[in-house]
């Protein structure tokens, strides 16, 4: 890669409407932080991909927007009207259909996008469903919603929030933790630090990873998922789909998987204790630290092609399989 | 120092510096950088070179600097005027002028109330600039974030050491050996980017250098020990650990 940036030549970028801007102190003290809201409203007849970036504050994504129109909503926040007039937001649309939204602070005679902690700016950004995201926050919670195109999202403090989203998800994330909720696409989550909660999502793979925390998932309907923690617990909770692929490995955290229906699977385990089952396991058999065994309940139906295989491994906590919750929702958690 | 790299121009790794990259460009340079020398070292000159021409009284732009306004007004939206007030084409980035052709920028009620509009820098400004940003309370934010950020970072980082240690124990002396070969590799590339992340205070992009190196290495890490629990394995992990 040579790093050349797309063409810049422009596209039409015009300020089509401000509505509503306006400053003002939240309380009646004098060190109540001042307010300034701003809301446009532009026009993006050939946007393709919206990046946004704003490391001095929150980003909120919404898939609500007609067709050719971009709607912004900046709220800038800080102590004092100075320090407010340091807080720029830029808006910049490219030929090549690349439109970037940036929030920046002043300092020393140059713009340049810093965190910040008591001062900051939340953007509330609506763009047409059918155009690819990508939003960074440093601090800041960035969130997605009624997307058709994919998001990739990226915070190094924040928490991620993703619902009903088509195309391909992307996270990455220091520590805050994760929703991602009703995804129809590829999912690849990465974090370091944090819980992760994934429901609903039926893409082709799952693919979810976190160092220390635990992720809980949720009638999952992909081929392949593969959940891995090193420190955390994993709970899986739904229909185990025949001839999908789960993979799901803990370092020093309990794994756990409660199927809600009655689907043959392969089973390759690997516990610090014994594999703790509440369901008939048959032919098992005994292949280095692994369990091998396969689960056919009376009530399964005839398996037409290859079985789901379920890989389920923790080096220093307990594996577990359950039919029926044994603890109430709330402990799933 | 390693041999010369292909991979990014100068002018490209300029425009890095300058935060004037898009978001997947910069990115791509970060992690390009987080293992190769020859872009690490050339970053800090670059950096070097923006602090040194801050401090001088009439700044001289850098060699790069034509080049990149041509590519820039050659890629610059017909709509600059839209921007124009905010071009300051010396300001302290080497690459700042360039780049402001593109931006469109919201106008604060407060800035209009004030009249305190900021000029354009003048030459000779921006020593005076870099020194009053030493105690501007907006950069001690910055630095904050960046301080907790880098804090957790290191916190992660010795939570996976301490597991890998329990691994470490099953392994050969030579395999513990090579571990702490990569693990000191790693650790040069850390201090390398917190040494040029310090050396500018507000550096977005020094800093996300340096978190590029600390995920390199968790992911390095925690892949360690994961594959640690199947004995022997961690050795078959590549450069970027998962």
């Amino acid at each position: 890669m040579t790093g050349s940036r797309p063409r810049l030549t422009a596209l039409a970028a015009a300020l089509a409407a401000a509505i509503g801007a306006g400053s003002a102190r939240a309380g009646d003290g004098g060190d109540a932080p001042l307010f300034d809201r701003r809301e446009i409203i532009v026009p993006a007849k050939a946007a393709e991909v919206v990046r946004i970036d704003n490391l001095l504050g929150r980003i909120q994504i919404r898939g609500v927007a007609r067709p050719g129109e971009i709607h912004i909503v900046a709220e800038k926040r800080a102590s004092t009207p100075e320090a407010l007039g340091r807080l720029r937001v830029h808006y910049t649309a490219f030929e090549s259909g690349e439109v970037v939204i940036d929030a920046r602070v002043e300092l020393g005679g140059r713009e340049r996008s810093l965190p910040l902690a008591g001062s900051g700016v939340d953007l509330i950004v609506d763009v047409p469903p059918d155009v690819a995201v990508e939003a960074k926050t440093f601090g800041g919670d960035v969130s997605a919603s009624g997307l058709r195109a994919g998001a990739k999202l990226e915070t190094t403090g924040g928490r991620i929030g993703v619902s009903d989203v088509h195309g391909g998800v992307v996270t990455r994330q220091l520590r805050g933790g994760q929703r991602v909720a009703a995804v129809e696409g590829d999912v690849d989550l990465d974090g370091v630090e944090g819980e992760m909660d994934l429901r609903n999502l039926a893409g082709g793979r799952v693919d979810a990873r976190m160092v220390d925390g635990s992720i809980r998932a949720e009638d999952l309907r992909s081929g392949l998922v593969r959940l891995v923690t090193t420190t955390g617990q994993i709970v899986l909770l739904g229909v185990i789909r025949p001839g999908s692929h789960y993979d799901l490995r803990s370092y020093a955290g309990n794994v756990r998987i409660i199927p809600t229906g009655d689907t043959a699977f392969e089973l390759r385990a690997r516990s610090a204790t014994p594999i703790d089952t509440d369901v008939p396991l048959r032919a098992s058999r005994r292949d280095g630290d692994w369990l091998r065994a396969e689960y056919v309940n009376r009530r399964s139906p005839p398996t037409r092609g290859r079985p789901a295989l379920v890989e389920l491994s923790s080096v220093l906590g307990v594996v577990s399989i359950q039919i029926q919750p044994r603890t109430s929702p709330a402990e799933l958690r | 120092m390693a041999g010369a790299c292909k991979v990014f121009a100068t002018e490209r790794l300029s425009a890095f510096v300058d935060g004037e990259l898009s978001a997947n460009e910069t990115a791509a340079v970060r992690a390009h950088a987080a293992t190769c020398e020859h872009c690490t070292t050339a970053i800090a000159d670059l950096r070097a070179l923006v602090v040194n021409a801050s401090a001088l009284g009439e700044p001289e732009p850098p060699p790069t600097l034509w080049a990149s306004i041509e590519g820039a007004l050659d890629r610059a939206p017909r709509w600059s005027w839209l921007s124009i007030g905010n071009w300051r084409p010396f300001s302290v980035g080497a690459l700042a002028g360039a780049a402001a052709v593109a931006l469109l920028m919201f106008a604060l009620p407060a800035l209009h109330r004030s009249g305190s509009r900021l000029p354009a820098a003048p030459p000779g400004a921006e020593a005076v600039a870099t020194a009053s940003t030493a105690i501007d309370p907006l950069l001690n934010e910055a630095e904050a974030e960046f301080a907790e950020a880098a804090a957790a970072y290191e916190r992660s980082i010795a939570k996976l050491r301490a597991l890998l240690e329990r691994e470490e124990a099953r392994w050969s002396p030579h395999e513990r050996s090579r571990m702490a070969e990569r693990l000191a590799r790693l650790d040069d590339s850390i201090a390398r980017s917190r040494e040029l992340a310090r050396r500018t205070p507000g550096d977005s992009a020094g800093n996300e250098q340096l978190f590029a190196a600390y995920q390199q290495k968790i992911a390095f890490l925690a892949a360690a020990v994961h594959r640690g629990g199947e004995a022997g394995e961690w050795d078959k992990l590549g450069a970027h650990g998962r």
